[in-house]
């Protein structure tokens, strides 16, 4: 079945554009509606989960522009979890952290670096997404880099 | 550490790590999702509910009609009333000579003459009917006596004109009245005047009837009709039943009935009265069989078992792809079964509803190229597992399905084509309520032509598919797993025209057989998916007489 095929792919995309994984399973059944809805207008000249991963990325785009007025704060559990790291991630984060700090990213940076990072989109592609310019959006993942090595940083630093 | 970040790779590094990532979300989630998308079983709850609440509609419908028709009876009996006076004065002349003394008591005040222009008619029923007293009572109080006028005919009593209620429920009521100036007949011998007394045939519609008020107080048993299928009577302490169903000696049927009977105070008796017909008793207006075959053809209610195989006409899927072609067994796979009640009128014009269900196979010939490609497949327990959406075009529809191929080796290379073979079936359901109307033209005592046109409600159901007999091309390929197909409802008004010839076989069963063409009048979208079900039909239906003897 479709929903169990792909719920755990999907749900880590919509974890990486939500602040916290309530509101990512908010996106995910969103997402799966939306699914749904368009699955019989579906053409399989590609990859199938790329198709499903482009309909959950654009419905979380969509909840994030709909719902972004809460104030960031930075999780302490996070936090915790990222003084338990153990040495072997002390280099590369895991997934599950990285995923974690995305999630501690402001709204506009968390989204610009998930679609240039990690969905592949080009800076101008981007800006026609998010209807932002070019600058805006490269200023944006710059940041959210600086943002992510900083958290990083912090969490390494109180490890020791 | 912070060189991760500096790193060229970085973000090659994040798209591997976090693309096919897995995360898993609470068990809950489906729950919830379940009742928002639009393919979800709910569906089916609505589809029950709308069916039972079809069913109910039809079924109250048909109840109601029955309920509020005419006993049958009514139309072949008629009640002339006539003035004491006059009915006396016929007695006299009547040979039952010993009866005289009653119907002189002038305990009376209307004399009826029964009048039947059915077969099968026994008057003495029809005065223990009109009697509501006790059956000794009765017989005490209504006079049969044959008369050499106007034959068949009998004398009842009536005690009190608001007794006429009941009559009016069993037989019309009618006045007759002499023609004082007879015209002359002309003939060869010359102008003559006729002999015999000619009357003139009044209906009494306008009768003033009421129900009998005195009659609980008399602490007699009561019976009289609801809407004339249903009797009820009340009598204190009894455990009996109290109300039994009226059969003549001449019926050939028995009355359907159901009653219950309490200790308490009533009794309730739904019956349903079968009606006599004749084609060969002369009727009181000496007009002989011609009438009385119009007469049975009057509100006469069939149930109709059908068969239907047919085919569609508006298939979307191509010759090749989908087997139009062998007409055969699509007719095998995709007939229906229905149950229908007709109605004909004396007009010829009728009534007919009912419901229809079939299953159906249908089997899409499947042969696709898909392009091979490692990008997201899934390692799993050695093999490499990919899923590819395949187009397949179901009878009505397009739409895709997911297909998962396992490979026991990599040894595909990048951009290599993959051919799919295969039959891919779809189980459909269908239930469909039609309701219209009909034209029944008499050819001959046996055979009826038949036109028919109405409306259908539909409802077609996808509960499933398969894949079978699937090959890939390479031994080193299997297809592991197919997607089921979602569970869909498709919902459409359609309308039909039809044509058919029916034979009696006998009084109670005959034989119906003709084409019918049903077109989707209106659908509902599903999945912004238009269907028609557009078909040809042969109807094959065995009919039963629900009024005939």
């Amino acid at each position: 079945m479709l929903y169990y095929q792909y719920k755990n792919v999907l749900f880590s995309i919509c974890r990486r554009y939500a602040q916290n994984n309530e509101e990512a399973e908010d996106f995910l059944q969103e997402g799966f509606i939306q699914i749904y809805t368009d699955l019989y207008q579906y053409k399989p000249h590609g990859s199938f989960l790329a198709w499903l991963k482009t309909v959950v990325v654009h419905v979380a785009l969509k909840q994030v522009k709909k719902e972004r007025k809460k104030k960031q704060t930075f999780d302490k559990e996070v936090w915790t979890r990222l003084q338990q790291e153990s040495e072997e991630y002390r280099e590369k984060p895991s997934r599950e952290i990285l995923i974690e700090m995305i999630q501690q990213l402001p709204d506009g940076y968390r989204t610009v670096f998930n679609l240039y990072a990690i969905e592949g989109y080009s800076h101008q592609e981007i800006s026609e997404i998010l209807d932002i310019s070019v600058s805006t959006s490269k200023s944006q993942y710059h940041k959210a880099k600086r943002t992510l090595q900083r958290l990083f940083k912090s969490g390494a630093t109180a490890l020791k | 550490m912070n060189d991760f970040f500096e790193q060229d790779d970085f973000e090659e590094f994040l798209r591997e790590s976090l693309e096919n990532y897995e995360s898993v979300p609470s068990d809950s989630l489906w729950g919830k999702l379940q009742h928002k998308i639009p393919l979800s079983p709910t569906i089916g709850g609505s589809l029950i509910f709308s069916v039972v609440a079809a069913i109910t509609v039809v079924g109250v419908g048909s109840l109601f009609y029955f309920s509020t028709s005419k006993v049958p009876l009514a139309e072949h009996t008629d009640v002339i009333l006539e003035d004491e006076r006059f009915a006396r004065t016929e007695w006299v002349a009547s040979p039952m000579q010993e009866e005289k003394s009653n119907i002189q008591q002038k305990q009376f005040e209307k004399i009826v003459r029964f009048n039947s222009i059915s077969d099968n008619f026994q008057p003495q029923e029809i005065s223990k009917e009109l009697a509501v007293r006790s059956t000794e009572t009765a017989a005490k109080e209504s006079y049969v006596a044959p008369k050499k006028i106007n034959n068949p005919q009998e004398i009842g009593v009536l005690r009190k004109t608001t007794e006429l209620s009941r009559v009016r429920e069993f037989a019309n009521i009618i006045r007759l009245q002499e023609i004082a100036e007879l015209p002359k007949i002309t003939s060869l011998r010359g102008s003559t005047t006729p002999q015999l007394p000619v009357y003139q045939r009044i209906d009494m519609k306008e009768f003033p009837l009421t129900l009998p008020k005195d009659i609980k107080k008399k602490g007699k048993p009561s019976s009289f009709s609801f809407k004339s299928t249903f009797a009820t009577a009340t009598r204190k302490n009894t455990k009996s039943t109290l109300a039994k169903p009226l059969k003549r000696k001449g019926d050939k049927s028995t009355p359907i009935v159901a009653s219950t009977a309490t200790n308490t105070r009533s009794s309730l008796l739904p019956y349903l009265r079968t009606a006599p017909t004749s084609s060969q008793e002369p009727s009181f207006s000496g007009k002989e069989a011609a009438e009385d075959a119009e007469i049975k053809q009057k509100g006469m209610w069939f149930l109709e078992l059908a068969y239907s195989p047919h085919i569609w006409t508006s298939l979307k899927s191509k010759k090749e792809g989908y087997r139009t072609t062998r007409w055969l067994e699509q007719v095998h796979q995709t007939a229906d079964y229905g149950i229908f009640f007709t109605e004909r009128r004396k007009n010829g014009w009728g009534f007919e509803g009912g419901f229809i269900y079939g299953s159906y196979r249908l089997n899409h010939e499947l042969n696709q190229t898909i392009e091979f490609s490692y990008q997201n497949s899934f390692f799993r327990r050695g093999e490499l597992s990919k899923n590819y959406a395949i187009n397949i075009e179901s009878p009505f529809w397009k739409e895709n399905r997911l297909v998962q191929i396992r490979m026991t080796s990599p040894e595909l290379e990048e951009g290599e084509q993959i051919q799919i073979r295969g039959n891919y079936t779809y189980k459909l359901n269908s239930f469909q309520i039609p309701a219209g109307a009909n034209y029944q033209l008499e050819l001959n005592p046996k055979l009826n032509l038949i036109l028919q046109g109405g409306l259908v409600w539909s409802f077609m159901t996808v509960p499933d598919g398969s894949f079978s007999n699937a090959s890939l091309g390479r031994e080193s390929l299997s297809i592991i797993q197919v997607e089921e197909t979602e569970r869909r409802v498709f919902e459409s008004i359609d309308s039909y025209i039809g044509l058919g010839l029916r034979y009696n076989l006998s009084d109670q069963f005959s034989l119906k057989v003709g084409p019918r063409y049903t077109a989707t009048f209106r659908n509902r979208a599903n999945h912004n998916e238009q269907i028609s079900l557009n078909s040809w039909q042969l109807n094959f239906g065995l009919n039963y007489s629900l009024n005939a003897e």
